[in-house]
C-alpha cells in the first residue's frame, strides 16, 4: 500500500531535528539583567540560574557590555530590566535598541514600578499598543487594599484577575495548597503602576486590575483634581501583558517589582509562568514538516504539480518544548487551507496515528488530511497557520501547481456511451465510401464516349 | 520575350537557359536583399529578442526545445497570471515553436549546434525571403513571370511587412505572411486548374497558418468571399466546387487539431461565412445538375427558388442558433473593425493596445511608398481583365484596404496584396516602354507589330493557364489595348522619359524602404538609443539592467506584480513568476493589477498581499524623456479597473477640475495618493537636488513640497536612467502595527509625554 512509502519520508523529516536540548530553548540562555541591586532580586535569579541561564548582571551606568546588538547579531538571547532609580536606561537601551533588538530575536521581560518606569522601555511598549503608565504614576484602590496604610496601594488580586491564556499563565498553586494546578488562590500586588492596551491582535494581556482601582499621578497629589491626572481606570488598566511578535519573540511586562523580590512565594508560580513563557521555556511550538502527496502516485514526496481532481494527503507534524524536551502536541483546531486567491478547502486536521508509529519519534504529533483537489487550475498554496495566544506561531506554506488534464488524459472516446453515435455514423460512412470505390472500380462505368461531357 | 521568335531554335534554347539563369539569380537576389535589410537591428545592437509577444514566443520556444513536443502541448504555465496560471499550450499558436524546434532539430541532426536564440532571431528574415519567392509564384499566377519578379522584390523590402519581420522579431507574423501567401497560391492554383491536389495543398497550408497565427480567420473568410463574388458574377464551374469542397473540409478538419482553435470553425460567428459558402455551393452544384439534366424551364425556375428559401432558412437557423448561444457570437475584435469607437466603450483592453489604433493616413505611404498609388493601377488592371484570380486580387485588395485603415497592425494584411497590385501595374507598363527591340530594328517592329497579338495571347495563355471564357479576348485585356497602340506611337523620347522616371521611383522606393527599415522599424525596443549633442549614439539599456537585476537578486519563486505590458518580458529576461502579461486572457486579474496601481497604499496593500506580491515594477520615462511609461498609461490601468469595480475606481478622480491630465502641483488628491503616481516620482524631486523635479515626458513640474512618501512598499532598484523603478512590497510589521505609525517611530516623530488617543482593549 501507498501508506508505508510515505510514513518512511515523513519519518525522515521528522527526525531531522533531534532532542537533547538544554532548559532554554535552543541553548538560548546569554541573559542581560538591568538592576540597581540583584541583592533584592536573588531568590529570583537563582531560580534562573538553576534553570542553565546564563545571567550577565549590569546596572545602567555600567557602559560596557549593554550593547544588545553587535553587528547584527544578537549579544543576549534575554533582557531582563527591573526597576531602577535611574530616570533613563542610558543611550544604549533606547527605544529603537530595544525595538531593534526585539525584532532580531531577542526577548524582553520589563519589570517598573510606581517609581521607575523608564521612558525608552514606555515607548518601545506603546509601540506594541501597552501603554505603561510615566514614572510617578501608581495604582491604587481604596475598596479593595491589602495594606493598612491610606495609600491603599497594595491591590488584593485573585485568580479573576489573571486573564493570560493557560499557555502562558498554566498554573498557579494557591496558598492554602488545596487544588494543585487550578488559577486560584491570592496575591499582592504592591506599589505598582500600570498600563491601558491598544487594539494590537497581538498583545495578550496578563493581569487586570480590580475595577475599583485606578492610576493618577502620585507625585502630585496636593492638586485634588485627581481625574484630571488619571492615567487609566478600572478593568481598563493592565497590570501585566506580553506580546508574541510575528517573528515568535517575547515581550513580558509586570508593572510591580514586588511579585520578584525576595520573598514574594504568593505570586511566584504567577510570575514563574510569565518568565517561563517570556524566554521560550513553554507554550514553544515547532513544526518539523509538512508533506503532501498525490494518492496517484504516493512515491513521491511534496510533488510541484497535481492535477485537477486527485485526491491529496497533506500531514504537519507539531511538536512543543515542555521544558526539557520535545513531546507531542495535541489540538483538535489544527486547521489547513487550500488557497487560491481564496481557500478552496478549509479542513481540520487530526492526529493521524498509523504516521506516527512510522515516523518512530516520540516527540512529534502527525496531523493529517484527504482530501480531493478542486477542478480548476491554478497555482494552490497549502497553508497551515496555527496561530493561538501565548503560543509560537506556526505557519507552513507550500505552493503547488495544480494544472490542467492532459490532452491524453480525456477518456478515449469509445469509453463515452454518447460517443457511439458518432463512432458508429464515421464508420459507416468510411465503410460507405469503400464500397462506393469498390463498387467504381469493378463494375460497368467506363469513360469512354463521354468524358469530353464535363464542361 | 518578343524577340524569341525570331531566332534559330538552338539559340531559343540558349535565351531560354539563360532567361532561367537570370530568373533564379534575380529571385535569389531579391532573397537576398530581402534577408539583408533585415538585420540593421543585429549590426546595430546584437542578436537580441525583440519587443514583448517575442519574449513570450523565445521563452515558449526554449520550452519546447528543452521538454519536447508533448509536455509543450499540456504546458500549465505556473510562472505567469499567479495565482491562475496558463493553460499555455492549449491557448498559443503553436506554429511558430514549431518551425523553429524542427530547424533547430534539423540543424543539430547535420551536426550544426546552433543556439535556438539565433534561431528564433533570424526566422522572420529567413521566411521573408521565402515570402519574395512566394509572392513570385503567385504574381506569376496572376500575370507573368515579369510583374512576380516585381512583385517579389516590393514585398522583399516593403517596410509594410519589414515591420513586423527583423530579425529578432520573433512574432507569429515572421511565418504568417508567408504561410498567407502560399495559401492564396495554393488557393488560385487550386481555383484555376480544379485540382483537388492542389485544392489539398491549400488546405494543407491553411492549417499551417491556423497553427501559426489567429489572423488565419482572415484567409477563413477571403476565400469564401473570392468564391461567394464568383458566384454572384455568375462564374459558377466545377473547378471552383472542386477547389473549395476540397479546401474546406480538409482545412477545417485539420485547423480544428489546433487545441486553441478547436470547435471554433463550427461554434463561431468569424467562421461561419466559410460554412455557408461551402452549403451554397452544395446547392449551387446541385442546381447546377439538376438545370443541365431538366429542359422544363419552370422547373429551372423552381430550383432557383428552393435554392434561395433553403438559403434564406439556413440563414435564419444561423441566427437562431446564434441567440440561442450554440454558435458563439461576433467577438469585440470583429466589432471593433466596424465601428472604430466599439472597443473604447466597451473593451478598454482592447483599445489600449496601441497597434489596434485607426491607421493614419501618412502612414500608408510610410510602409508602402510608391507602391500605395501603384496598388489602384493594379486593381484596375485586373478589373479590365477580371479573370477569376483576378477577382481574388480585388476582393482582397478592398478588404484589406479597409481593415488596414481600421487597425494599425493590419497594414501587415494589406502589404502583400500592394506589393502584387503594384508588381502587376508596373510590370504592364514595362511591357509597353522598355520594348526596346521594336526600336532597334525596323525589321523586329515589323515581326512585332505582326506578331504582338499572338505573342501576348501566348503570354496570356502561358501565364494565366484557363482565362475566363466570358470575357472577349480582342478587346477584355487592358495589356493587350496597351500594347497594341504602343506599335503605331512608340517614340523614343517618350519611353525614355517613362523609363527613366520609374527607374528613379524605383531607385526611391529602394531608398525610402531602406531608411523606413534602419531608422523606424529595426529598434529592439528592449534596449533604447538617441542621440547625444555631440551626435554619437546614446544606449539606454535600462530594460535589461532591471531584469538582470531582478534575476540575480530576487527569490526564485518571486511573484512581481507590473502593468501586463512587461509580463513577457520579464517571463522572458528576468525568470521571474507574472501578475499579468501580454496574452491578456483574464481581464478581471489585469483589473486587479490595475486597481492595485490606481488606489491608495492602504487599498493596495491587502490586493498585493493576497496575490502573494514580491516587488512592484514600474516603468518611469520622466528623467530620461521616455515616452511609453507607466503614467501615459496609466489611465488605461484606471479605466480597466473601472470597468469592474466602478464604485471604487472612477476615471474622472484622476483629471483636474478644468478636465487635465496633470501630474504637477494641480493633479488631483486621488492622483497623487495612486501607487502608481507615488511608485513613479517618489524621491523624484531629490534627483534635482531638492528642487522641484521636472517632468520630460509631461513637461510638467513636480513640486518638491508633495514629493510622495511610500509607506507599504520599499524602493529596492531603480535602473541607470530611471526607466524601471522597482518596489519591495514590505512585510507585515513584526510587532503588529500599521505602516505610517512604524515609519514614524523609525523617524524619531513620536510624542512621548503625552497620552496618546488609542482605541482602547475592551
Amino acid at each position: 500500500m501507498y501508506f508505508c512509502q510515505w510514513l518512511l519520508t515523513a519519518g525522515i523529516a521528522a527526525l531531522s531535528l533531534g532532542a537533547g536540548f538544554a532548559k532554554p530553548l535552543n541553548g538560548a540562555g546569554r541573559t542581560l539583567v538591568v538592576v540597581d541591586d540583584p541583592n533584592e532580586y536573588s531568590q529570583y535569579l537563582e531560580s534562573l540560574e538553576q534553570r542553565e541561564f546564563q545571567l550577565t548582571i549590569k546596572d545602567t551606568h555600567d557602559e560596557s557590555g549593554l550593547e544588545l546588538v553587535n553587528y547584527g547579531e544578537l549579544t543576549y538571547d534575554n533582557l531582563i530590566v527591573l526597576p531602577t532609580k535611574a530616570k533613563s536606561l542610558g543611550p544604549k537601551l533606547s527605544a529603537k535598541a530595544l525595538l531593534e533588538y526585539f525584532n532580531l530575536g531577542g526577548n524582553i521581560l520589563a519589570v517598573t514600578s510606581a517609581k521607575s518606569s523608564p521612558e525608552s522601555l514606555r515607548e518601545f511598549a506603546a509601540e506594541l499598543d501597552i501603554h505603561i503608565s510615566p514614572r510617578g504614576y501608581q495604582i491604587v484602590d481604596h475598596f479593595n487594599s491589602a495594606d493598612s496604610s491610606d495609600e491603599h496601594n497594595v491591590l488584593k488580586l485573585t485568580s479573576a484577575n489573571i486573564n493570560a491564556p493557560d499557555s502562558v499563565i498554566s498554573d498557579i498553586i494557591s496558598h492554602d495548597e488545596d487544588g494543585g494546578s487550578t488559577k486560584s488562590g491570592e496575591f499582592d500586588y504592591e506599589a505598582g503602576n500600570a498600563a491601558y492596551l491598544g487594539n494590537n491582535e497581538l498583545v495578550i494581556p496578563f493581569i487586570s486590575a480590580p475595577s475599583t482601582s485606578y492610576v493618577f499621578d502620585a507625585r502630585e497629589q496636593e492638586d485634588n483634581d485627581v481625574a484630571d491626572k488619571l492615567w487609566v481606570s478600572g478593568s481598563q488598566a493592565y497590570l501585566a501583558a506580553g506580546l508574541q511578535s510575528r517573528k515568535n519573540t517575547r515581550f513580558s511586562w509586570v508593572g510591580s517589582a514586588s511579585l520578584f523580590k525576595n520573598g514574594a512565594a504568593a505570586s511566584a508560580s504567577a510570575i514563574d509562568n510569565i518568565t517561563k513563557w517570556t524566554f521560550q521555556e513553554k507554550s514553544v511550538l515547532k513544526s518539523v514538516g509538512a508533506s503532501h502527496y498525490d494518492l496517484t502516485f504516493p512515491e513521491v514526496e511534496n510533488p510541484h504539480i497535481y492535477k485537477v481532481s486527485t485526491d491529496v494527503l497533506y500531514l504537519i507534524s507539531l511538536s512543543e518544548w515542555n521544558g526539557n524536551e520535545w513531546v507531542p502536541f495535541d489540538a483538535s483546531d489544527v486547521q489547513l487551507e487550500f488557497i487560491m486567491l481564496d481557500p478552496y478547502y478549509r479542513l481540520t486536521l487530526s492526529r493521524n496515528a498509523t504516521a506516527e508509529a512510522a515516523a518512530e519519534d516520540g516527540s512529534i504529533a502527525i496531523y493529517s488530511t484527504q482530501f480531493k483537489a478542486p477542478d480548476q487550475y491554478g497555482m494552490f498554496t497549502f497553508k497551515t497557520e496555527y496561530q493561538r495566544p501565548g503560543y509560537t506561531f506556526v505557519e507552513d506554506a507550500r505552493v503547488v501547481t495544480v494544472r490542467h488534464i492532459a490532452n491524453d488524459e480525456w477518456p478515449r472516446s469509445w469509453e463515452i456511451t454518447n460517443s457511439w453515435v458518432y463512432l458508429t455514423s464515421a464508420g459507416s460512412v468510411v465503410i460507405g465510401w469503400l464500397v462506393f470505390v469498390a463498387f467504381y472500380l469493378y463494375t460497368g462505368y467506363s469513360p469512354k464516349k463521354s468524358d469530353k461531357k464535363t464542361q | 520575350m518578343a524577340l524569341v521568335t525570331g531566332f534559330q531554335k538552338s539559340d531559343r534554347q540558349l535565351i531560354d537557359n539563360a532567361l532561367l539563369l537570370l530568373k533564379v539569380s534575380t529571385l535569389i537576389l531579391v532573397a537576398g536583399a530581402a534577408i539583408s535589410s533585415r538585420l540593421f537591428s543585429v549590426i546595430r545592437f546584437e542578436s537580441i529578442i525583440h519587443e514583448f509577444d517575442p519574449w513570450f514566443n523565445y521563452r515558449a520556444t526554449k520550452y519546447l526545445t528543452e521538454n519536447g513536443f508533448y509536455k509543450f502541448l499540456n504546458w500549465f504555465d505556473d510562472r505567469t497570471w499567479y495565482p491562475l496560471g496558463r493553460v499555455t499550450g492549449g491557448t498559443l499558436y503553436p506554429g511558430l515553436m514549431v518551425t523553429s524546434n524542427v530547424i533547430h532539430t534539423v540543424l543539430r541532426w547535420f551536426s550544426l549546434p546552433i543556439d535556438i536564440r539565433n534561431i528564433c532571431v533570424m526566422l522572420a528574415p529567413a521566411f521573408s525571403g521565402l515570402t519574395a519567392y512566394v509572392t513570385y509564384l503567385f504574381t506569376t499566377e496572376m500575370k507573368n513571370e515579369t510583374a512576380g519578379l516585381l512583385a517579389a522584390i516590393f514585398m522583399g523590402i516593403a517596410p509594410g511587412y519589414i515591420s513586423r519581420s527583423v530579425a529578432g522579431s520573433y512574432d507569429n507574423e515572421a511565418i504568417a505572411i508567408t504561410l498567407l501567401m502560399v495559401t492564396f497560391y495554393f488557393w488560385i492554383k487550386a481555383l484555376k486548374l480544379g485540382s483537388a491536389l492542389w485544392g489539398g495543398l491549400t488546405a494543407l497550408s491553411y492549417f499551417y497558418m491556423v497553427a501559426a497565427w489567429g489572423g488565419y480567420v482572415f484567409i477563413t473568410n477571403m476565400i469564401p468571399l473570392h468564391v461567394f463574388v464568383l458566384l454572384l458574377m455568375g462564374r459558377y464551374h466545377s473547378r471552383i466546387y472542386v477547389a473549395y469542397s476540397s479546401w474546406y473540409a480538409i482545412g477545417t478538419l485539420a485547423s480544428m487539431q489546433i487545441p486553441f482553435v478547436g470547435f471554433l470553425p463550427i461554434r463561431s460567428s468569424d467562421h461561419m461565412s466559410a460554412l455557408g459558402v461551402f452549403g451554397l455551393l452544395q446547392l449551387v452544384a446541385f442546381s447546377d445538375w439538376i438545370r443541365s439534366q431538366v429542359p422544363s424551364k419552370q422547373f429551372k425556375n423552381l430550383i432557383i427558388v428552393a435554392v434561395l428559401s433553403i438559403l434564406a432558412i439556413s440563414f435564419a437557423g444561423l441566427i437562431g442558433l446564434t441567440s440561442a448561444g450554440v454558435i458563439a457570437p461576433w467577438t469585440g475584435r470583429f466589432y471593433s473593425l466596424w465601428d472604430t469607437n466599439y472597443a473604447k466603450i466597451h473593451i478598454p483592453i482592447i483599445a489600449s493596445v496601441s497597434e489596434h489604433q485607426p491607421t493614419a493616413w501618412p502612414s500608408f505611404f510610410f510602409d508602402n511608398f510608391m507602391l500605395i498609388w501603384l496598388f489602384p493601377v493594379g486593381v484596375y488592371l485586373c478589373l479590365r481583365e477580371l479573370a477569376d484570380e483576378h477577382v481574388f486580387i480585388i476582393v482582397y485588395g478592398v478588404l484589406a484596404s479597409y481593415f488596414a485603415g481600421v487597425m494599425v497592425r493590419l497594414m501587415l494584411t494589406l502589404t502583400p496584396i500592394v506589393c502584387v497590385a503594384a508588381g502587376i501595374a508596373v510590370s504592364s507598363l514595362l511591357d509597353v516602354y522598355a520594348e526596346f527591340a521594336i526600336v532597334e530594328s525596323d525589321e523586329a517592329v515589323e515581326s512585332t507589330v505582326n506578331k504582338g497579338g499572338d505573342v501576348l495571347e501566348e503570354i496570356d495563355v502561358t501565364s494565366s493557364g484557363t482565362s475566363t471564357p466570358g470575357v472577349s479576348s480582342e478587346e477584355g485585356s487592358i495589356f493587350k489595348t496597351l500594347l497594341s497602340s504602343n506599335n503605331t506611337i512608340k517614340p523614343l523620347l517618350a519611353k525614355a522619359v517613362v523609363l527613366i522616371s520609374f527607374t528613379s521611383y524605383l531607385f526611391l522606393f529602394v531608398k525610402h524602404c531602406t531608411w523606413v527599415t534602419s531608422n523606424a522599424y529595426s529598434s529592439p525596443s528592449v534596449v533604447l538609443a538617441s542621440n547625444l549633442p555631440d551626435g554619437s549614439q546614446f544606449l539606454i539599456d535600462d530594460f535589461r539592467e532591471a531584469y538582470y537585476w531582478l534575476r540575480m537578486n530576487t527569490p526564485e519563486d518571486a511573484k512581481i506584480m507590473s502593468w501586463w505590458d512587461y509580463g513577457y518580458q520579464i517571463g522572458g529576461m528576468a525568470d521571474r513568476t507574472t501578475l499579468v502579461d501580454n496574452n491578456t486572457w483574464n481581464n478581471t486579474h489585469i483589473a486587479t493589477v490595475g486597481k492595485a496601481m490606481s488606489s491608495s497604499e492602504e487599498v493596495a496593500y491587502p490586493i498585493l498581499r493576497q496575490h502573494d506580491v514580491d516587488y512592484i515594477l514600474v516603468i518611469f520615462g520622466g528623467v530620461i524623456g521616455f515616452s511609453g511609461d507607466d503614467i501615459n498609461k496609466f489611465l488605461w490601468m484606471v479605466r480597466i479597473a473601472e470597468g469592474i469595480w466602478p464604485e471604487e475606481v472612477k476615471e474622472r478622480d484622476f483629471f483636474t477640475a478644468s478636465n487635465q491630465y496633470r501630474v504637477d502641483h494641480e493633479a488631483t488628491p486621488t492622483m497623487r495618493e495612486s501607487m502608481m503616481y507615488k511608485m513613479s516620482y517618489y524621491r523624484f524631486t531629490d534627483a534635482f537636488g531638492g528642487r522641484d523635479g521636472h517632468d520630460r515626458v509631461r513637461g510638467q513640474n513636480i513640486p518638491a513640497s508633495m514629493a510622495p512618501e511610500l509607506t507599504t512598499i520599499e524602493e529596492a532598484f531603480t535602473s541607470e536612467n530611471w526607466i524601471v523603478r522597482i518596489y519591495k512590497v514590505k512585510d507585515l510589521d513584526n510587532v503588529g502595527r500599521d505602516f505610517p505609525k512604524a515609519i514614524k517611530f523609525d523617524k524619531g516623530q513620536t510624542s512621548k509625554k503625552k497620552r496618546s488617543q488609542t482605541e482602547l482593549r475592551l
